[in-house]
Order: structure tokens, then sequence, then C-alpha cells
């Protein structure tokens, strides 16, 4: 213990001597907050949409208005329109109104939206979709109260006069002021925003980027610099060095995902749920990050082989955390890759914590799985770490 | 009976083989000098022996007991090195990598810091003690690499190339300390520098391509060749190799 705390201590003091690299470690957190928080305030605007109303009729016309006056919408009307006019106009959607008039018996709308517009697209689509079913809706009353007029007519038509007069008139207002209302909220307890989706998740592959590279160079720069053959030649154990660096890196490590997060809370009130589940959680992340670090500091023999491993460590993480696609939608090998990497289950209990106001029954499965990973990286990094000279 | 002999020692990287088939014994107390051209092995040879570098085969025995991967860690309780390039951390003072180094020994409190004061007076590095390494001269980095390895009075101490590129001042300084530290420890050394090898070595063996030529008292080995001094020795030993 004594021999790990001295590792620690004096990597941390040469750490902290290296100023310009505290800055950029230390400053990364606050920024990266801060740019998750302004994305997070800024709510889909001006989404560009374009729609071609091929048969001019009442209600396609209807449509048209009322996708006009959709907040955050920003309107071109086209003669005629083409799903290639997505891409190469820049349309997040393009909507063409065509086949039979709305007159009488429906119609067709296709929106052709464009697939990696990300948030604007889907908002875009949402905003169509309520534009559609305002417009369904009125249509839906007119064709009732045509229908039920016709019927009326023809009714007393074929009655005696003196019957028919007899029947009382259709009263229609009852129908007319039944409303119908599409509308997308989200499915949390907190008025969230799109972005606040991303906020946690993205702290925790911040602290994976900054952790990854400098874990995954401590021990390949010592080797580099002859500092490592020196210390192969004490007592220092594999265990002392690499849980020494564990704990220093994990100074760092925890630094960085509090300044974070501190950032987020406070500048941008950003929801975090439980204070005391995400420090858990957050000290899990930092753990799980560090030893795989350091693992990958153990098997590669240069700083830039190590930088390179960690960045490709990095990239898997993104791609596989759920920040892209949401866990349950996975299958096949993509599953098995989430399953067999620690990263999902961080994103998916951060945001549990922070948008489902989760407790520890919630969250546990998650946080003992990140547990048997770091324990697993640790291992594997003393196991391979190879004393002396490569 | 020698504190450390070495049987058949060999090491190769892929084809090359840069120590091949050496062996020798070093009593207690002794100096003894590994010569040689660059690459005829001897820093290979000091690796191995400090458990550094596993050899490809050969037998190491350090006080009649063979060194194996279960013993290698109290192998390093007794044994120093000064390797040939940089090893201190250069963002550390003098001071902290004298403490970071001798943590692992497990020295008593008073003890540690007796003895860092100690060897920080006895190479004269006091009045820098609070330097940083990186900003150090190459004779000062030296000498403190050198206290560093003596942190916990090893019972052998390696020294690759201890004086290479070091003023005068700065060579004489580390020769009277090797001098002082034949009473208590067994030092083997590489140089380059004959003029070293003659004044400090009670014994020397010439490598030359990972082999030993000759091996014995660096006068008499002078005497045997009918040579002035023994760069003239090591300029024949290498050409009769050729
Ligand atoms: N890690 C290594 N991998 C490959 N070759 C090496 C390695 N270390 C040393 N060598 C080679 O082994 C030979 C002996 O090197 P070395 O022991 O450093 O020589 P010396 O110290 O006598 O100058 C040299 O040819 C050197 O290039
Ligand atoms: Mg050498």
């Amino acid at each position: 213990m004594k021999n790990i705390v001295a590792v620690a201590k004096y990597q941390l003091v040469r750490m902290a001597r290296d100023w310009r690299l505290m800055v950029m470690i230390l400053s990364q957190p606050i920024v990266i907050a801060v740019v998750v928080g302004f994305m997070a305030y800024q709510e889909p605007d001006g989404m560009k949409i374009a729609v071609a109303n091929t048969i001019q009729s009442k209600y396609s016309q209807k449509l048209v208005d009322e996708l006009r006056e959709s907040d955050g919408l920003n309107l071109t009307e086209l003669k005629e329109g083409g799903k290639e006019l997505v891409l190469k106009n820049g349309y997040r959607a393009v909507v063409i109104i065509d086949v039979s008039p709305f007159e009488n018996s429906g119609g067709s709308v296709k929106v052709y939206s464009d697939p990696v517009g990300g948030i604007a697209s889907l908002a875009a689509k949402e905003a169509i979709s309520k534009a559609v079913s305002t417009v369904a809706r009125d249509m839906a009353k007119e064709q009732l109260e045509v229908d039920v007029n016709s019927f009326d007519a023809k009714m007393r038509q074929n009655l005696p006069s003196n019957i028919a007069a007899m029947l009382p008139q259709v009263e229609l207002d009852d129908f007319k002021q039944t409303e119908l209302s599409l509308g997308f909220y989200d499915a949390t307890d907190f008025d969230l925003q799109h972005f606040d989706y991303y906020a946690s998740a993205i702290m925790v592959l911040l602290v994976f980027l900054v952790v990854l590279n400098t874990a995954g160079i401590s021990i390949t720069s010592d080797r580099e610099k002859g500092t490592f053959e020196r210390l192969s030649v004490t007592p220092f154990t594999k265990t002392d060095i690499i849980m020494g660096n564990a704990l220093s890196q994990f100074v760092i490590g925890l630094s960085v995902i509090i300044i974070g997060m501190l950032t987020l809370k406070l500048v941008f009130a950003i929801s975090i749920g439980s204070f005391w589940l995400l420090s858990l959680l957050s000290v899990i992340c930092v753990a799980c990050a560090v030893n795989l670090g350091l693992l990958i500091s153990a098997i590669t023999k240069t700083v830039v082989e190590s930088v390179e491993l960690a960045m490709y460590a990095f990239f898997m993480a993104v791609l596989t955390c759920g920040i892209i696609t949401p866990s349950e939608t996975a299958h096949g090998a993509y599953l098995f890759l989430k399953k067999y990497l620690p990263f999902s289950y961080a994103v998916t209990a951060s945001r549990e914590i922070n948008m489902m106001n989760a407790n520890w029954q919630d969250i546990a499965s998650d946080i003992y799985v990140l547990i048997v990973f770091t324990v697993i990286f640790m291992i594997s990094a003393i196991w391979a770490l190879r004393r002396g000279t490569k | 009976m020698p504190v450390l002999e070495i049987k058949k020692i060999k090491k190769f990287f892929g084809k090359l083989k840069a120590v091949n088939g050496i062996s020798f014994a070093v009593d207690e107390n002794e100096i003894f000098g590994l010569l040689g051209p660059n690459g005829s092995g001897k820093t290979t040879t000091q690796r191995i022996l400090t458990t550094l570098l596993a050899p490809t085969s050969g037998e190491i025995y350090y006080d009649n007991k063979q060194l194996s991967d279960e013993n290698a860690n109290d192998i390093r309780h007794r044994i120093g090195y000064v390797p040939q390039g940089e090893c201190l951390f250069g963002d550390l003072t003098i001071e902290e990598n004298l403490r970071f180094f001798a943590a692992p020994y497990n020295l008593d409190k008073n003890h540690e810091k007796n003895k860092i004061n100690e060897l920080l007076e006895r190479l004269e590095l006091g009045d820098r003690r609070k330097h940083l390494v990186k900003n150090l001269s190459g004779g000062l980095n030296k000498r403190a690499s050198i206290a560093a390895a003596l942190l916990h009075e090893p019972k052998i101490l390696f020294l690759d190339e201890v004086t290479m590129g070091l003023d005068p001042n700065s060579r004489y300084h580390i020769w009277g300390l090797i001098r002082e530290l034949k009473n208590t420890t067994t030092i083997i050394m590489t140089t380059h520098y004959m003029d070293e090898a003659e004044d400090l070595c009670d014994r020397i063996a010439i490598l030359s391509k990972g082999k030993i030529m000759d091996i014995d008292n660096p006068h008499k080995i002078i005497k045997r060749y009918h040579a002035k001094d023994l760069n003239e020795v090591i300029g024949r030993v290498i050409e009769r190799e050729k």
C-alpha cells in the first residue's frame, strides 16, 4: 500500500508540474460542458422544409397554410418535388401532396426526410405530423357534416313531407367541437430539452477520452524516457506500478467529471438526478476508464502506439455506448459489442440517474457490470505489464 | 565465494546475437569492468544481470542462488543500477527523486531521511536538492542518478558508462566515489575510457560481438600482450576478431 501511494503521489506531482497539460485536461470538461449546455438550449429552429402542392385543392392548401404556421419550420413552396431535393437543396424534409384530391376521399401526403438530419429531422417530422393531423381532423369533420346532411336530405326526400317535417333538424355542433390534437412530449419527470439526453452521456465519454489518453501513455512515456527501466530495477512490484498509476490517474479523471458535471449543473441547471448515485457512478466510470487506459499502456511499446490504441478504444466507446442508437434497439453483432464492452452500461446508468431519477435498484446491475470490467482491466494490465526493457 | 556468477549467458534479438555465451564470476568488493566497442553487448549483459531482460539461455547466481522469477524481487533489494541514459524523473526535484526511489525499500523513516541527506552531501548535491532534474547539467544528473542507486546500500552496484560525456572534474569526482564504495560494495561497470578501467578495475572482461575475448587484471593483460596500455590491447583484440 505504501508503495502504491508513493507511485501515485509522485506521478501526480509530475503531472501537476506540467501546467500546460493540466490546463488542457481541466479546461476540457468546462468547455465541453458549456458547448453541451448551449446545445441543450438550442431547440431546433428554422428547419428548411419544402412542400410541393401538386393538386391545389382546398385541403392541400390548408395543409400548406398549416405548415407555414408551424413553429420552427422555414417553408418553401414548390411547383413539384421529389426526394432528390432533400439532399440537393439541404431541406430537412420535402412534403409532396398528390394523387387524389382531398375533397372526397382523403389523399396522399408523402414526406421525404433527411436520414442523417438528427434532431432537426426528427423535429421537422414532428411538426409535419402535427400539421397533417390538424388538416385530417378538419377534413374528417367537414366530411362528416357533408355526409350527414346528404343523408338527412335523402331521407326527407323519400318520406312524406308531413313526416319529414316532424323530424328534428340534425345538429352537428357537438361533433364540430370535438378536438383531436397530436402532441409530442418527453417521457420523463423533468422538463427536458433535446440535448439533456446527451449531456450526462457526453460527460461519461469525456472522462473516457481524457483518461484513456493520460493513463494510456503513463507507462509508455516512462518507458521511452528510460525511467521505467530504472523503476524496474527497484523492488516495486507490477501491482505497485499499475495500482499506483491507477490511483493518480483516478484523481485526474475524477476532477474532470466533477468539473464537467458541476458546470452543467451550475451554469445550465441540467437535471442530474440523485447526487449520490451519480457520484458513485462517476467514481466507477473513472476507475473503469483508468484501468482500461493502463491496460493499453501495458500492452503498447511506444507513446504513439498508446495514443493510437486509446483513440481506437474511445471510438469504440462512442459507437457502442448507446448515444447514437439506444441500447434496446441493438441486435446481432452490434448487440454483442455493446454487451461485451463496458461503455453502454456507463451511459445507460448515467441517463437513468439523470433523466429517470433512478434509484439504486434501477442501476445496480449496470454498476456491477462496470465493476467487473474494471477488475478485469486491472488484472489484465498487471498481468500484461512487462518490467524492464522491451 | 563469488557474489555473482554467470554461466553461458546468451541473449539473441531475432538473428542478432547480442550476448553469445559469456561466463564469469565476480568476488565480493571487487570492481569488475566490462570493456568493448559499441554494440559488443555490455549494456545487454548488465540488463540481464539487473533482472531487466531475461536471457535466451544461461544461468545467473547471486550468492550461489540461481536468479529466477520467484527470487528476482529479493535480488532487486540487493542491487543498484545506474543505466547508460537518463533515468530520473525530470519533473521531480533531486530530493523528490531520491524519496521516490527510496520508497520500495521500506527504510525506516529517519534512516531514509539521514541517508538522503548523507548522499546529497557526499555527491555534492546539497544546494541543488530542490532543483528539477530536467534542468541539471549532465554531471549533476549523473551524480543524482548514482545517489538514487545507493539509497538502499546495495551489495552490488552496476554502472553503465557512468562517466560518459562528463567534464574531467566530474569524472574525477565519480572516480573518488567508486574507490570509496569499494570498501562496502561490489561494482560491475562498463566504460569506454581505458585510463578509468586501468585505474579502477581489479579485473576486466574484454567483450567483442557478445563474446568474452579475455578476462584478467588490466595490468596483467597489458603485460601479457606486451602492449603499452589497454587501448592497444583492445585494438589488437578487435583486429584479431576481424
Ligand atoms: N532491445 C533490443 N532489441 C534489438 N537489438 C538490441 C536490443 N538491445 C540491444 N540490441 C543490440 O544488441 C547489440 C548489443 O547492444 P548493447 O548491449 O547495447 O551494446 P553495448 O552496450 O556494448 O554498446 C547491439 O547490436 C544492439 O543494437
Ligand atoms: Mg551500452
